[in-house]
């Protein structure tokens, strides 16, 4: 207290805040503003919403308990944690062999793999939904392999997650498998440990912080996924599915934001304890440790590319049936070639146009975003005064990977769609669409900002302003271009998320301003499931063209640079 | 002494008074006061952690003391920011622009100032020649070794001609080799341009050849400030005794104001203010000990008599690791191998040794 009084009278405490100071003081506090309108304020508003009526007076808890009242509705929770844990085991499981193969053995096929693998991300979660309904579904091609059981509900629901997140999966835990030590694998092969014993006393422990922390990211991914129940999940409801039926079915904004706030629970709950796992992670590995370089073992090598195959194939499978039921006419009576579904024909603002919409949307997530988020985290990590400033804008940048997107768009309705809030003029506009799809996906691109500007030397600012530049020009003339690697990874990363996202904008999109993913729901919804394919097929094609694109442009640019990155 | 006076005359370039800064609770700083004149080359010396750097970025305005004033030409900077102050920098790293060619880094600050140019050209080649480094304006950062590199951030931290240069640990990074002659190429430099520097080191021996003044720090203040020469004959505490060179700190005990006990032995020694049987610490340096001859030992007095422990070689001299008798310290000796030959001393034998009383600086025995 007495340091703080001492800091704010301190005589020449306000000559110190003219100048450069001064605006970087302003750009931290718009940084901190952003944060509080496209996050804060929203999920405020939305708590209070939870503890209102109708007409808007108090009621406390009632809505809760009549939530808790109501099996309908309570019994979601435990339908979603059990799919979320289910496909949690799975999907972690398949990841580790994978990533155990592509890290730790001589398996052919790697960089293939790893490309098939990809895909899935490409594409909104609706289109595995899809694609298993035309296999398992009622006329489905394997729906013998089912027997009895539906694909409508808890399988088809669990298949789908397994699909779309395993990519997630496989690439913390392939970015845990290759930081290990080989010095320690090579003393555990002089001290004549058995391999199974080197596996579980360093490789397991090795990894357990990425194990622990890819559990986690599946298990939020899984929990908060609004796409695959929607279109597989019947009649069992899950938490995500709930929030849409009350607010978009029944109108009942209340229940919809007791239900967000129920489902903020568990993504929060596991945010934190990610992040408290991550704290404990960082000193795991010592900056001189040697890469492990595995070596051919023929028998152990072919199994895991069988296994890795074997995941290909059907992930290949799953995006060729979505695709090749775009290009028929009518599964399963009539199979010749047509195009007809890429028209939309009569399908209003569900077709090309919403295409546009997201590429339009996509395009400016993509460059607005990057822009914003990694001049942000630059005030964080490169600025030397304002401390708690600074805290407060990096808080705010982790948080949004703990809202699931069901809640920030539910939030964003309650607070722009207020009639006493001035920025609701953004209400159904494409502003808000890009507002809100930035913040939801805010916190990968920040973190990944903060390591590339952790990596450049902590002094270019310092010699900056001894040099008496502005500190501006010292950010467009370096700091921009010595991460520009970092920076094109996180525009890819918008852009496709962008492109992909279902679950926020579903509530945000105006008449004008329909979204190319919430139109395959849509379509799905209308029963036009080969025009739904199409679509899906379309934006996962418009994400791997964008893709192709970044690769292309890393390489050009890597190779121009590199006459002074080499070493 | 002749160096210090060179300076007396000269106008202050940068005044400290009572400057501290502290990081929560820790103090990293403890009201320094230190005046600067012009021209001068200053290092400041000190082990790990004691607070030059930090000293140095409150003076570069990187970090904003607690307390305390900088006053630089008449000045009040305290609290500018560190683009209103006048200095150029050069850090441990260099910091170099990796994306910026040679020539971009040196002309950095220039562009800056709406030079044209023409002119921007003319200064940068003009500051290539300077380090040595004409022809290889085009290359890159990452292209040169790391001499090269540590000569660029100079020049880049000279173009904008500072009033000031600071250096935190420039040859920190570089093999022993290239140190000592960058060592000599700096200080030429500097004093071709007459700029006043102040240089952060931990290496002793760096402070004492290349600095016209000397700043010891310990634990956030100043031990001692002085030339080179003062700080190695003079020092003020066992701490830049034992910082500087090598040094033997014997316990002894107060007998006058000009002598004191070293087991048994009684020993003249410098005058001190020590008093009454205290024990305290004679402090000298390995190569001022004489070592003598048995033959010549017959006719002295004040002798020490020490058994050989075991002989270091250390290239231009030898260091003989004794145990004095009696009082059982161990003490270093320093002497030539033609010095070691005519006193026929091996491992096991015993010596007799000689503290010259010039030598022998006394200073209270902390802690005790
Ligand atoms: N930003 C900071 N926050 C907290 N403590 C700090 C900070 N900067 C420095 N310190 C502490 O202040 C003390 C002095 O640091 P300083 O960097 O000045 O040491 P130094 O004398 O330059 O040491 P070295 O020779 O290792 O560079 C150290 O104990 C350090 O841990
Ligand atoms: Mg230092």
């Amino acid at each position: 207290m007495q340091a703080a009084t001492r800091y704010l009278y301190a005589p020449g405490r306000l000559q110190w805040l003219r100048g450069e100071s001064a605006i970087r003081l302003l750009a931290l506090l718009a940084a901190l503003l952003l944060m509080l309108i496209g996050l804060a304020l929203p999920l405020i508003t939305m708590l209070m919403k939870s503890l209102q009526n109708s007409s808007g007076e108090f009621i406390g808890l009632a809505n809760y308990r009549h939530y808790f009242d109501t099996p309908a509705l309570a019994g979601s929770i435990l339908n979603s944690l059990k799919i979320a844990l289910i496909s949690t085991l799975i999907v972690v499981g398949l990841a580790f062999v994978s990533a155990y193969g592509l890290t730790r053995t001589c398996m052919p096929g790697k960089k293939l793999f790893r490309m098939i693998t990809l895909l899935p991300i490409l594409a909104p979660s609706l289109l595995p939904a899809i694609s298993l309904v035309y296999m398992f579904g009622n006329q489905g091609y394997l729906k013998g392999l089912l027997q009895d059981s539906s694909i409508y509900g808890p399988i088809g629901i669990v298949l789908g997650m397994c699909f779309w997140v395993f990519p997630h999966a496989l690439m913390i835990l392939v970015t845990a498998l290759s930081t290990s030590d080989a010095r320690m694998y090579e003393a555990a092969r002089a001290m004549k440990t058995p391999q199974w014993r080197t596996f579980l006393t360093i490789t397991l422990p090795g990894i357990r912080y990425g194990l622990i922390s890819c559990a986690f990211v599946v298990f939020t991914l899984t929990i908060t996924d609004f796409g695959v129940p929607k279109v597989i999940g019947g009649q069992y409801n899950l938490l995500a599915t709930d929030i849409y039926k009350q607010v978009v079915g029944q109108q009942n904004f209340q229940m919809g934001a007791v239900v967000s706030v129920i489902l903020l629970l568990p993504a929060l709950f596991t945010f934190i304890a990610d992040r408290w796992v991550q704290r404990r992670q960082t000193a795991q590995l010592s900056s001189r440790a040697v890469p492990y370089q595995p070596s051919p073992s023929p028998l152990r090598d072919w199994m895991l590319a069988l296994f890795c195959y074997a995941i290909a194939g059907m992930i290949l499978l799953v995006i060729g049936t979505a695709i090749y039921a775009s290009f028929i006419h009518f599964w399963p009576y009539n199979l010749s070639f047509t195009l007809r579904h890429y028209q939309f024909d009569g399908l209003g603002g569900s077709g090309w146009e919403s295409w546009f919409n997201s590429l339009k949307m996509a395009f400016s997530v993509a460059v607005i975003g990057t822009l914003v988020i990694f001049t942000n985290a630059w005030l964080v990590e490169k600025s030397r005064d304002f401390g708690w400033l600074r805290q407060l804008v990096h808080l705010f940048a982790i948080l949004p990977m703990a809202v699931p997107g069901m809640v920030l768009g539910l939030a964003y309705i309650f607070f722009f769609n207020h009639p006493d809030n001035p920025l609701n003029v953004i209400y159904g506009t494409l502003t808000i669409l890009v507002l809100n799809t930035l913040i939801h996906f805010y916190t990968v691109c920040h973190l990944t900002s903060m390591t590339a500007l952790k990596q450049l030397d902590p002094e270019f600012e310092s010699v900056g302003s001894s040099l008496k530049v502005p500190f501006w020009t010292t950010y467009t003339r370096v700091t921009l271009p010595v991460s520009l690697p970092a920076v094109l990874d996180i525009s890819v990363y918008l852009f496709v998320n962008a492109m992909t996202t279902v679950s926020a904008v579903i509530f945000l999109y105006g008449p004008d301003t329909r979204l190319a993913s919430v139109s395959v729901l849509h379509l799905d919804e209308a029963g036009y499931f080969a025009s739904a394919a199409a679509m899906a097929v379309l934006i996962l094609l418009t994400s791997l063209v964008v893709k192709l694109l970044h690769a292309g442009l890393s390489w050009l640019l890597l190779r121009k640079a590199q006459s002074w990155r080499q070493r | 002494m002749a160096h210090a006076d060179a300076f007396q005359s000269a106008p202050e370039c940068l005044r400290i008074e009572g400057l501290s800064k502290s990081f929560g609770h820790f103090t990293a700083l403890e009201s320094i006061d230190l005046s600067i004149r012009e021209g001068e080359f200053v290092c400041f010396l000190g082990p790990s952690g004691c607070g030059k750097t930090t000293l140095l970025r409150a003076i570069a305005g990187l970090e904003l003391q607690s307390r305390g004033r900088i006053i630089q030409q008449g000045r009040d900077i305290s609290w500018l920011p560190p683009q209103d102050r006048d200095f150029g920098i050069v850090f441990q790293s260099y910091a170099l622009f990796p994306n910026l060619s040679v020539a971009e880094n040196i002309a950095y600050g220039l562009r800056n100032q709406r030079r044209q140019r023409q002119q921007i050209q003319l200064r940068v080649n003009e500051l290539l020649a300077l380090i040595d480094l004409q022809g290889s304006g085009s290359k890159y950062p990452a292209q040169l070794s790391g001499g090269q590199q540590q000569r660029v951030a100079l020049a880049r931290a000279l173009a904008t001609e500072p009033g000031l240069l600071l250096l935190d640990e420039p040859l920190s990074a570089l093999d022993a080799r290239v140190r000592l002659h960058l060592r000599q190429q700096i200080k030429a430099l500097q004093q071709r341009l007459g700029v006043t520097t102040i240089m952060v080191t931990h290496d002793q021996e760096e402070a004492l050849t290349m600095a016209d003044r000397v700043v010891v720090m310990n634990h956030g203040s100043i031990e001692q400030i002085g030339t080179p020469q003062e700080i190695y004959r003079e020092p003020v505490s066992p701490f830049v005794a034992s910082f500087v060179g090598s040094m033997n700190l014997l316990k002894v005990t107060v007998e006058s104001r000009q002598s004191v006990h070293l087991g048994k032995q009684l020993l003249s020694c410098q005058p001190h203010d020590l008093t009454g049987r205290s024990v305290a610490l004679l402090a000298i340096r390995p190569e001022e000990i004489r070592l003598l001859t048995p033959v010549n030992a017959m006719n002295e007095a004040d002798l020490i008599t020490a058994e050989v422990r075991y002989i270091e070689y250390l290239g231009a001299c030898l260091r003989l690791h004794c145990q004095l008798e009696g009082a059982q310290q161990p003490v270093l000796v320093d002497i030539g191998q033609t010095a070691l030959d005519s006193v026929q001393a091996s491992r096991g034998s015993r010596v007799y040794l000689q503290f010259p009383e010039s030598m022998n600086r006394i200073y209270a025995h902390e802690g005790h």
